[in-house]
């Protein structure tokens, strides 16, 4: 692996190799803005933001699973409660009822405030991870003695994150909803998507490395094989190069 | 209780009531639906669909593939999570009215739905009047013409319905009062 940038006082971002690595930050940037799918529901999604226009008074909840328009949804939410008479934690949904359980209004419960607020930290943190991973690899790739190659690594490895976010954060989800359908589902789907998203990012990272030195090998190889191929043509040994087009065969040259 | 009922304050504490110069708020309540879901139920919509439809011109958001109205919405709506185009539907018909309630990027109980009521010869207004009334929150401007507007309350769970004509204001009670009409499609 280059050695891209000499920072020996940077702390546990920073690979043997002394490159930046950017799983962490692109983990959990990925986590808080890329749609996470819950299977088995027809399209509904784990998010942190709402779907459909709000007024600029925003929304009052923080989690969402939802489907691409809004229209079916749960989302964990703060206020005044219809149900309780209270302003409390509770759950809002609509068109969701069978997958999870909860009709419209129902109290979040001990653990709904500590999900309300975590969902709230996290989007605004993974987006600021976000910002930090792309500034990170911006980074890596202008200072590269080869900015191509490292940019054809980087999108890997972007491409991994993604991959893997969808992917590990689904069955997180599915796993998380077998536990305790709602909650359950979002932080199985979020913590999962934080995992698959930074495994992704160096596995696409790698992958990608791997393929960009074995292209870089063939041809490699093919270089060598016609600048063989030459200088046995042109060789006094091999005797006069043939005419072109056609193939000469010549008493005495060297095979 | 009754399909819709009236009250001067909302049941949320920290509703933030329309505030404009000649404007009178009032609060249409109704029972929570029976099978969970939000929003209100079937007999409220129809009722208030028909009260709409009986007194006014009522235009409202819609998803812009079926509206036979469309704007483009500014960037400042867009960070709001509109569309790119946001659909406009005005009409009297009360089975269209009731589709108010459930238009897909246009959520009423998450209050991503606004509804204004015109005058029945009230000419068309511009874009822009429409566009300044979504930009606040509550309203700070409305169009000239308009003489009342529905906003979903808290979670949908209740309607604020604001008035600068007392005619209008009378009459759509009057109509809230009336047998109900025939449940529209939704």
């Amino acid at each position: 692996m280059d050695t891209l940038v000499e920072w020996e006082a940077a702390g546990a971002i920073i690979d043997a190799g002394g490159e930046i690595t950017g799983s962490v930050p692109v983990g959990a940037g990925m986590a808080a803005t890329v749609r996470i799918p819950v299977p088995g529901t027809n399209g509904l999604a784990v998010e942190l933001t709402p779907r459909g226009w709000r007024p600029r008074g925003g929304t009052t909840s923080t989690l969402f699973i939802q489907d691409a328009t809004g229209r079916r949804h749960l989302r964990l939410d703060y206020g005044h409660n219809v149900a309780t008479g209270r302003v409390d934690f509770h759950w809002n949904q609509k068109g969701v009822a069978q997958q999870f359980g909860l009709g419209n209004h129902a109290p979040a419960g001990p653990g709904g405030g500590a999900l309300y607020h975590g969902a709230r930290y996290f989007r605004h943190a993974g987006r600021l991870l976000m910002v930090v991973g792309v500034a990170a690899d911006t980074y890596s790739v202008v200072v590269s003695d080869r900015p191509f190659r490292q940019l054809a690594i980087v999108t890997g490895g972007w491409a991994g994150a993604w991959a893997g976010c969808k992917l590990v954060g689904a069955a997180g989800a599915a796993g998380g909803t077998l536990v305790k359908p709602g909650g359950g589902t979002a932080v199985g789907g979020l913590l999962g998507c934080l995992v698959g998203g930074a495994s992704g990012y160096w596995a696409g990272k790698v992958l990608t490395t791997e393929a960009i030195e074995l292209g870089e090998e063939v041809v490699r190889r093919i270089v060598e094989e016609i600048s063989a191929r030459e200088y046995r043509d042109n060789s006094p040994l091999g005797g006069p190069r043939p005419s072109s087009g056609s193939a000469v065969p010549s008493a005495g040259r060297a095979q | 209780m009754e399909a819709i009922t009236l009250a001067d304050n909302p049941p949320d504490p920290a509703w933030r009531p329309l505030k404009l110069p000649g404007w009178r708020c009032d609060h249409l309540l109704w029972p929570r639906r029976a099978d969970g879901e939000a929003g209100p139920p079937a007999a409220t919509v129809a009722a208030l669909a028909a009260a709409l439809g009986a007194v006014a011109d009522t235009l409202f958001l819609a998803e812009a593939a079926a509206a036979p109205r469309r704007l483009p919405a500014p960037w400042s709506l867009r960070r709001q999570g509109a569309p790119a185009v946001i659909g406009l539907v005005r009409t009297r018909d009360p089975a269209l009215i009731a589709t108010l309630f459930d238009q897909p990027g246009f959520d009423w109980t998450q209050r991503g739905q606004m509804v204004w009521l015109f005058p029945p010869d009230a000419p068309p207004c511009a874009d822009a009047e429409i566009l300044a009334t979504m930009e606040e929150d509550p309203p700070a401007a409305l169009p000239a013409a308009c003489t009342g507007l529905l906003r979903p309350g808290t979670d949908g769970d209740f309607a604020e319905l604001a008035t600068r004509d007392a005619a209008l204001r009378a009459a759509v009670l009057a109509a809230l009062s009336q047998p109900r009409a025939p449940t529209p499609r939704q």
